[in-house]
């Protein structure tokens, strides 16, 4: 059987945008609603899945807390630009010098 | 006439119109039309690596910025006159884009788009970090004393319009040099194969660091320039969008063509002009500018125009 692979990029696409809208649902109650609020997350979530691992969950999810976390503790201690120039600049060397990720295996 | 001699003659035409154009122009349009061509060289820079070497950056803002802010801090902080200013600007780019090359042409594809972006983000936020020293978010305003070149004003229209001009035509005659000679060959190579090129003996990570430091030059150069005309250095000119700026300019233009990005340029600054006049959200006409683009013109107007007629344009 053939596959439509535009079909797939498509669902997966709608899928993916799914995800993202019901983190943004999730995150109402707790932050503004306002036309700029994807840009942080936008940021975090690119930040998270490289540092996990480009195709690896669970790398996604180990990131996932890991930079939430140390994000949330350094915003408190020092400053929020901050630790968003740490993780930003860590994104970046992970890229160069372990394009597969700190905490995934091999990409799936 | 020759194709050689046509590509000449197009691109002297183009500089004695810009330079004519001054006399004409109504002061609204004579100020627009000096920020277009500063601009423009910014485009000339990123056109360089993109549209010749194949290399898609999406954090030239830094460099911009570097250049903006190399600048403008000697003269708000040491007192440096403009002059030395300029080319402690453009230097400090040049510097900085061949450490940041060093680092990201490890990467290619997606990955150097998103390490590229990625630096110039932590560079945004470490001009926002160190407040104190860069005033990142009100921004510095350079006097009017500092900003004297012996008798001349960069407060007058006239020097600035011909000094933007200068700068311009620098950058537009270095790209036309650069392009035809040996080293701009290998570039264009390494666009359309670049394991051929290294199997071919080059060694072509030397050659796309040396585009992306002259890339970097050329941005840093409009940078600087535009902070010593314009009097004001801030944290915007890093931000994302300035990046995307020079990619849409191009990309419009027609990546890949020497006067691509002063086409861009000028089309996409009265575009916005346009669209902030008729409503508040004018980036969203940027945004559907680049993805109309990428779909369904992604040679550009002079790449289209290449491509169906004028097969010698450079």
């Amino acid at each position: 059987m053939p596959v439509l692979f535009d079909r797939v990029y498509a669902a997966v696409f709608a899928l993916g945008t799914m995800l993202a809208a019901i983190a943004g649902v999730l995150i109402v109650p707790i932050k503004p609603a306002y036309y700029l609020m994807g840009l942080d997350p936008l940021l975090l979530s690119f930040v998270v899945v490289i540092i996990g691992g480009l195709g690896s969950l669970r790398g996604a999810i180990i990131a996932a807390f890991v930079i939430g976390i140390s994000d949330g503790v350094m915003s408190v201690f020092f400053s929020p630009n901050l630790s968003k120039i740490l993780a930003t600049l860590l994104v970046a060397l992970v890229l160069v010098f372990r394009p597969e990720g700190l905490f995934g295996g091999k990409a799936r | 006439m020759e194709p050689q001699h046509r590509a000449l003659a197009l691109h002297a035409g183009v500089l004695v119109v810009l330079f004519l154009l001054q006399f004409v122009l109504p002061p609204y349009h004579h100020t627009n039309f000096t920020s277009i061509m500063v601009l423009a060289t910014y485009g000339i820079g990123y056109n360089l690596l993109i549209g010749y070497t194949g290399l898609l950056s999406l954090g030239h803002a830094m460099f911009f910025a570097s250049g903006l802010y190399a600048a403008g801090l000697a003269v708000h902080y040491l007192g440096v006159d403009p002059v030395s200013a300029f080319i402690f600007g453009a230097a400090a780019a040049f510097a900085f884009a061949a450490a940041v090359g060093l680092i990201a042409l490890r990467t290619t594809g997606v990955s150097f788009m998103i390490v590229t972006m990625m630096f110039s983000q932590a560079c945004f936020l470490l001009i926002l970090y160190m407040n104190d020293v860069t005033h990142g978010d009100e921004g510095i305003v350079l006097t009017e004393a500092a900003r004297q070149i012996g008798p001349f004003s960069l407060i007058d229209p006239n020097v600035r319009y011909n000094l933007a001009l200068a700068l311009f035509a620098g950058a537009l005659i270095l790209c036309f040099l650069l392009v035809r000679s040996r080293v701009g060959r290998v570039l264009i190579a390494i666009r359309e194969n670049e394991e051929r090129v290294n199997m071919l003996g080059y060694h072509t990570f030397r050659y796309k660091l040396l585009a992306l430091a002259l890339s970097g030059l050329l941005s840093g150069a409009a940078g600087a320039a535009y902070a010593l005309m314009f009097g004001y250095v801030g944290a915007t000119f890093a931000s994302i969008e300035y990046s995307i700026y020079a990619l849409l300019w191009v990309l419009l233009g027609g990546s890949g063509t020497i006067l691509g990005p002063i086409v861009g340029a000028l089309l996409m600054f009265y575009l916005v002009e346009w669209a902030s006049e008729v409503t508040e959200s004018y980036r969203i006409v940027v945004g559907a500018a680049l993805v109309l683009l990428t779909l369904f013109f992604p040679k550009g107007i002079l790449g289209t125009l290449r491509e169906r007629r004028l097969r010698w344009l450079p």
